[in-house]
């Protein structure tokens, strides 16, 4: 497993990787003009569902938006930071981003790009991954053997799922056939032209050239495989670096060809994935902190209980 | 084993009430032979036109949730009787984007949107695509939605 030397500070630091990645989706987001769309807009999902109408109404303007987006921010820092109870402030984060994120899914279409940050988000706060990398000291627990390894590869699993699912819902619904038949060139063209926040124009070049049909079903097929695959990714750094030169590149080249752009997950595939197979090659070296705190343990654990009377 | 039980459930859920817990079902069915999607076209107040680009004024929702939120509310209106709250709702939500992009560009401000329905047939070369003019939305001097003569 690619996690193997997985320690205190590196699931520590994929909690930080996530929860930057957050404040940047939060602090680079003009989220309050959500409030000059008309409220008809908006239908109700997730926790919205059990907001009365008047709660709404209360929230339909600029400033509560602001408000809402500042909460999540400081909730967010917090969680980050690691200051005073962490999980109770990651609790709050998770509360108010799923709050934002929900808020958002209200105005139509499923998008899926911020579900699995989401998920990782989840996983996270079940984790112990405020060991280490935190502004309060926290108290040093003694963990089995392997339980940041495990950590490392829940959120892996977790954040994989959203691309097994797919792949499953794909060869369950349509079977092969999807890969034979023109459906992919018709998924480029339209995309390319309804999705119009990105300027690119080569998905409608592509379609018109000579075995474009074959190249596409070739490479949608190879990504279906790779979805399928991922939640097996991290067992092995050969699998891990096969599935990632396959995910990568679709990852890259997927916002070019058909404008759509998954930069949540770009992030977590190198915090999850590049990441661990390029530095977590050894085992962990301690921090000086941790260092001194286990040698202080080692001088109290090597001590008789009644060493100190007998001395005296 | 409570998450993966959560996310795995939220596959066979009602979407609504099961977010964050959602099916993932991306590029997952064979479509219709034709792609049909919405154009836009902003007409300025100095005249000049150019394409217009709703989910660039809120790219909070992203692209697909923009132009897919739109393109239902469209279909919607069109198959309904003039004046239905389903076309209300698309003139209200165009308005909305114009004035939202009007407050960024106040030196040339926008006008009215026409939309027009496109279609490709396979094998979806642009050229070949059939245009047809849906409606226009005024912003100025007053909102209105103008279907187009058929």
């Amino acid at each position: 497993m690619i996690y193997a030397h997985a320690g205190p500070r590196r699931l520590a630091m994929l909690r930080v990787a996530v929860l930057v990645l957050w404040l940047y989706e939060l602090a680079s987001d003009p989220f309050e003009r959500l409030a000059a769309l008309p409220r008809a807009w908006f239908e109700p999902h997730g926790p919205w569902l059990l907001a009365p109408d008047a709660v709404l109404a209360l929230l339909w303007n600029e400033t509560a938006l602001f408000g809402l987006k500042l909460a999540a921010l400081a909730s967010v820092s917090l969680a980050l930071l690691g200051l005073g109870r962490p999980r109770l402030c990651m609790a709050l984060a998770l509360a108010l981003v799923t709050l934002v994120t929900s808020f958002v899914r209200g105005f139509g279409h499923a998008d899926h790009a911020d579900v699995p940050l989401l998920w990782a988000t989840l996983a996270l706060a079940l984790l112990p991954a405020w060991d280490a990398l935190t502004v309060s000291k926290a108290p040093v627990t003694a963990r089995a053997p392997g339980t940041y390894a495990r950590a490392c590869a829940l959120v892996a699993l977790v954040f994989s799922f959203g691309y097994f699912e797919t792949a499953v819902h794909r060869l369950a619904r349509e079977g092969g056939q999807i890969f034979l038949g023109p459906s992919i060139l018709h998924f480029i063209a339209r995309d390319t032209a309804a999705l119009d926040d990105l300027p690119f124009t080569f998905g409608a070049w592509l379609v018109e050239q000579p075995g474009a049909l074959v190249l596409c079903n070739a490479g949608f097929l190879l990504v279906t495989v790779a979805e399928l695959a991922a939640p097996f990714a991290h067992l092995r750094r050969s699998v891990s670096i096969a599935w990632l030169a396959v995910i990568l590149p679709f990852h890259l080249l997927a916002p070019i060809v058909m404008h759509v752009f998954f930069r949540e997950n770009l992030v977590l595939l190198c915090a999850l994935y590049v990441w661990p197979l390029w530095a977590w090659r050894a085992p962990e070296v301690p921090a000086p902190r941790e260092l001194t705190e286990r040698a202080h343990q080692a001088t109290v654990s090597s001590d008789p209980p009644n060493s100190a009377g007998i001395a005296g | 084993m409570a998450l993966f039980a959560l996310i795995a459930l939220g596959q066979a859920a009602k979407q609504k009430e099961a977010f964050p817990f959602v099916a993932f079902t991306m590029y997952g069915d064979a479509p219709a032979r034709a792609a049909a999607y919405y154009d836009y076209r902003a007409v300025h107040r100095s005249g000049r036109e150019e394409r217009f680009r709703p989910s660039q004024v809120v790219s909070t929702l992203g692209s697909a949730r923009v132009a897919r939120g739109l393109a239902r509310r469209l279909d919607a209106a069109r198959g309904a009787p003039p004046g239905d709250a389903a076309e209300r709702l698309t003139a209200d939500a165009l308005v909305a984007l114009m004035q939202l992009y009007n407050e960024d560009h106040s030196d040339d401000p926008v006008r009215a949107v026409a939309i027009e329905h496109v279609v490709l047939e396979p094998p979806y070369h642009a050229r070949d695509a059939r245009r047809e003019l849906v409606a226009t939305v005024q912003a100025e001097p007053h909102a209105a939605y103008e279907r187009a003569a058929r």
